[in-house]
């Protein structure tokens, strides 16, 4: 009896452990549009793996050092393929449109 | 089961933005759906993600959730569903199988082993702890001059109960070797793009031993939110919450001081008794983040509210620490002058926080500033002044609020 019991209850314990999932929002915020050249080339490497927040939020002091830092990071970091020579004009482009100069 | 999610959200989304707004400050609430945090470029939307209430998005993609600070008032528990989020790779599960998790336990050890939800739930003791989980970074976008990183408010705090088995007991069972130095904690979360930048904490073999650290399957009496960390989250009480591993998935004895991205180079504090610096200025030398440092708030009244002269006010708030507990709370309405003692609430514990309570009375009117300052047992305090580090982790300066005596 005592058996059964185990059994009927360890099968209602099985029945009503389903999958938990989720279904993530959009992003809600996207690159400040520019007609600088970088503005292409963020848009295309830095979404792949966050939402601009990261850097819209940035306090008005940063500064190019920061943002190039930034920049290397990912490449070294987490092996963003950004070719060396694109990325000077994403730091421009970050630099102009983020921090001190954001409108 | 995804598509509902989907649905409560926008529901959510739709019925609680304006009650959620009202818990605010007046000068945190903007448009309907947006807060302005105390700070420039302070500007935030509030969104509701899955089984998550309105909160504050610092980022989307990995999600980034700090709860409104009015969600702290008059509550000790902060609900699963007000709790913050942080994650750092936006490869993060969507879907997770309870009947299929295995945590895995290898490295140093004489036994490996590989656990379903069933095994830790039933092969081992369960224990449960109130603690607070507090971001390094929580307050960040308050230091003068300001820091990058995430610019968070004062709300990537929680506390909750924790109910789980002891870290300990698992690693008992196996058999760590000699020379253990560290344990490593590896999530689900991962990179985009794959490199060497999981993310993977470490703790000390003692620490991890020690018996208080935990691997919890439950948040407040229920399965942890996926956001938070869904089916197993560790729990490090009494120290930041980069350690507290979410979607807890594989730990490993070292032989070594792990090396790993998140331990050698992020989430690293000056290596000196204040852990601070002169303002704009690297440490020279720095060692990972550990410990939780003393804090109180004020969560009621809030910033610019109006009292009336000669009428008694009650003003209460929350205090934490790393987990010597909290002696005293005292509180100020002249801005530091005088002191007096708050009552303090029902102990959870000392990795909890713990409610205080006052009365004020105005005597004239005009403007107050009032302060909060916490004393530990051990006697470790707030600084008056606010200190500074480049990274912006450790914020604890005494809070201060003004109000108007009218």
């Amino acid at each position: 009896m005592n058996k059964l019991i185990y059994f009927i209850s360890l099968s209602l314990v099985a029945q009503l452990a389903f999958a938990k999932g989720m279904e993530l929002i959009e992003d809600t915020i996207l690159w400040r549009s520019s007609s600088l050249p970088g503005y292409n080339l963020t848009v295309s490497n830095c979404s792949t793996c966050h939402s601009a927040q990261y850097a819209e939020y940035q306090p008005p002091n940063s500064n190019p050092a920061f943002w190039k830092a930034q920049v290397s990071r990912m490449k070294k970091i987490f092996n963003a393929p950004i070719p060396d020579e694109d990325v000077p004009a994403i730091v421009e482009y970050l630099n102009q449109t983020y921090g001190d100069n954001r409108k | 089961m995804n598509s509902s999610f989907l649905k409560r959200r926008q529901l959510l989304s739709a019925a609680l933005v304006g009650s959620a707004t009202s818990l605010l400050p007046s000068w945190a609430v903007g448009a309907s759906s947006k807060v302005i945090l105390p700070f420039a470029y302070g500007e935030r939307d509030l969104l509701a993600f899955p089984e998550k209430k309105p909160m504050i998005v610092h980022g989307s993609r990995p999600p980034q959730l700090e709860t409104p600070f009015g969600y702290f008032d008059n509550q000790i528990i902060t609900p699963n569903d007000e709790f913050f989020v942080r994650y750092h790779l936006a490869s993060i599960p969507t879907s997770i199988d309870p009947k299929t998790y295995r945590l895995k336990v290898g490295g140093n050890v004489k036994k490996t082993l590989e656990l379903s939800l069933h095994d830790i739930k039933t092969q081992f003791t369960s224990t449960s702890v109130v603690a607070v989980n507090q971001c390094s970074g929580n307050s960040r976008g308050l230091f003068e001059p300001r820091v990058n990183g995430g610019q968070l408010a004062n709300g990537a705090m929680g506390n909750a109960t924790w109910t789980g088995v002891s870290l300990q007991d698992i690693l008992l069972a196996s058999n760590p070797g000699l020379g253990s130095k560290q344990v490593t904690f590896d999530g689900l979360d991962a990179p985009v793009i794959p490199s060497n930048s999981d993310f993977i904490k470490a703790l000390d073999i003692d620490h991890a031993m020690h018996g208080e650290v935990m691997i919890a399957y439950q948040m407040n009496g229920v399965a942890i939110p996926m956001l938070n960390g869904y089916p197993l989250k560790l729990i490090v009480p009494g120290y930041y919450g980069t350690y507290w591993v979410k979607h807890l998935s594989e730990i490993n004895v070292v032989d070594t001081v792990f090396s790993g991205y998140w331990m050698e180079h992020a989430y690293r504090i000056p290596d000196n008794d204040c852990h601070c610096t002169p303002p704009g200025e690297k440490a020279t030398a720095t060692v990972p983040i550990n410990k939780l440092s003393i804090r109180s708030f004020i969560t009621n009244p809030t910033e610019g509210s109006a009292v009336h002269v000669n009428e008694p006010t009650l003003v209460r708030g929350i205090a934490f620490d790393s987990g010597n507990g909290i002696a005293q709370v005292l509180l100020s309405q002249d801005g530091g002058e005088s002191w007096i003692e708050t009552r303090l609430g029902q102990d959870l514990g000392r990795y909890s926080f713990r409610a205080w309570q006052a009365e004020i009375t105005a005597q004239q009117a005009g403007p107050l500033d009032l302060k909060v300052r916490a004393v530990s047992r051990t006697g470790e305090t707030q600084p008056m002044s606010a200190r500074w580090m480049s990274a912006g982790y450790m914020r604890n300066v005494v809070e201060s609020i003004r109000l108007t005596a009218v």
